[in-house]
């Protein structure tokens, strides 16, 4: 189920996947300024059933999907299995040295703690977006 | 230049920095208890102050890294170590660590960061994983190394002749846009093969691509 599509098509996509639906629209108007669109996604199950598309840039994934542990960081570690190597930033609601170094271990860019996140996902974003344009 | 023997250093030791003089000893006890070969340092200037700056290139091993440490800190010295292009793997064991901490020094390259008080079973097993990657991180250095060494030994026109034959040219395309006769291209290609020491296009491909 997509739940939110902010549609600015020329626009390269950074996947949102966070089970909270407040997060979901505060960080998708948060990042609106940016030159990227942002899609998102209620679990793991709906975002794994749609097809990653060409223009997808990076992802950001809540690290405990549905308030269970350390799940959103088995999403990451599923898709690096299947071959996805898209920057992504982990947002943890809550979080413990392991499910950190879990994260970073998965090939996560970054690892945020909430809920002080606006301005280091902002960085964290702008920096995913000029990655892209220098490739 | 380094031939393949003298690169790296054969055998494997597992470096531990610690200013706390029981945990330096339990652990150099626990790797010998498990035939693990291993050197202790009481600080990290001891340690960097062990070796040559080229031959701490050549380490073979693994750290294990405290973090809260009198004069310089673990993350000071993993600094340090990657200006040094120290190939050894960091594990690091702190008993004052916090999240943004771990996620610092795992995106500057470590491949563990543990909590004390841990299990010793846990850290055996870090160990064990960096040893690991240590030696495949070596036989990648050293396989580049050799495809590099064959590259070199290519002819101008020789190497010319690859690329055009990795980007998918037919012979004749090749011999008409560099104005050769479609022979010496055989012969070049020939050439290519046996100096890259491949047998078939795919290898080439893959061995060249890699490279790049």
């Amino acid at each position: 189920m997509i739940s939110t599509l902010v549609t600015k098509n020329h626009h390269p996509i950074i996947y949102l996947v966070d089970h909270q639906k407040d997060a979901r629209t505060a960080l998708s108007k948060l990042l609106s300024p940016l030159e990227v669109t942002i899609k998102c996604f209620a679990s793991a199950e709906s975002f794994m059933r749609q097809q990653i598309s060409d223009d997808a840039i990076g992802m950001i994934i809540e690290a405990h999907l549905e308030g269970k542990k350390d799940s959103g960081i088995e999403l990451l570690e599923t898709l690096v299995k299947s071959g996805c190597h898209l920057p992504t930033i982990i947002l943890a609601s809550s979080s413990d040295i392991p499910t950190a170094v879990r994260a970073m271990r998965a090939n996560a860019t970054d690892f945020i703690e909430r809920p002080f996140i606006e301005h280091l996902l902002v960085r964290d974003v702008q920096q995913i977006i000029n990655g892209a344009k220098a490739h | 230049m380094k031939n393949k023997s003298t690169l790296f250093k054969a055998e494997q030791i597992v470096h531990i920095i610690d200013d706390d003089e029981a945990v330096l000893d339990s652990l150099s006890m626990l790797l010998d208890s498990v035939g693990v070969q291993n050197a202790i340092y009481d600080n990290a200037q001891t340690f960097l102050n062990s070796f040559s700056s080229d031959d701490i290139s050549m380490l073979s091993g693994c750290i294990v890294l405290d973090i809260r440490m009198p004069g310089m800190s673990g993350m000071e010295c993993q600094q340090r170590l990657e200006a040094l292009k120290c190939p050894l793997p960091i594990i690091f064991v702190t008993g004052h660590g916090d999240v943004p901490m771990a996620v610092e020094a795992m995106k500057k390259g470590a491949i563990e960061f543990i909590q004390k008080p841990f299990r010793e079973q846990v850290l055996l097993d870090c160990i064990q994983h960096a040893l690991e990657v240590n030696r495949n991180n070596q036989q990648r250095t050293l396989h580049a190394l050799e495809v590099e060494k064959r590259c070199k030994s290519l002819t101008e026109r020789e190497n010319e002749v690859m690329h055009r034959v990795i980007a998918g040219q037919a012979n004749k395309v090749i011999a008409s846009e560099l104005n050769l006769s479609q022979r010496t291209v055989e012969i070049h290609r020939a050439n290519v093969m046996d100096k890259m020491q491949v047998k078939s296009l795919a290898e080439l491909v893959t061995l060249v691509v890699a490279k790049e």
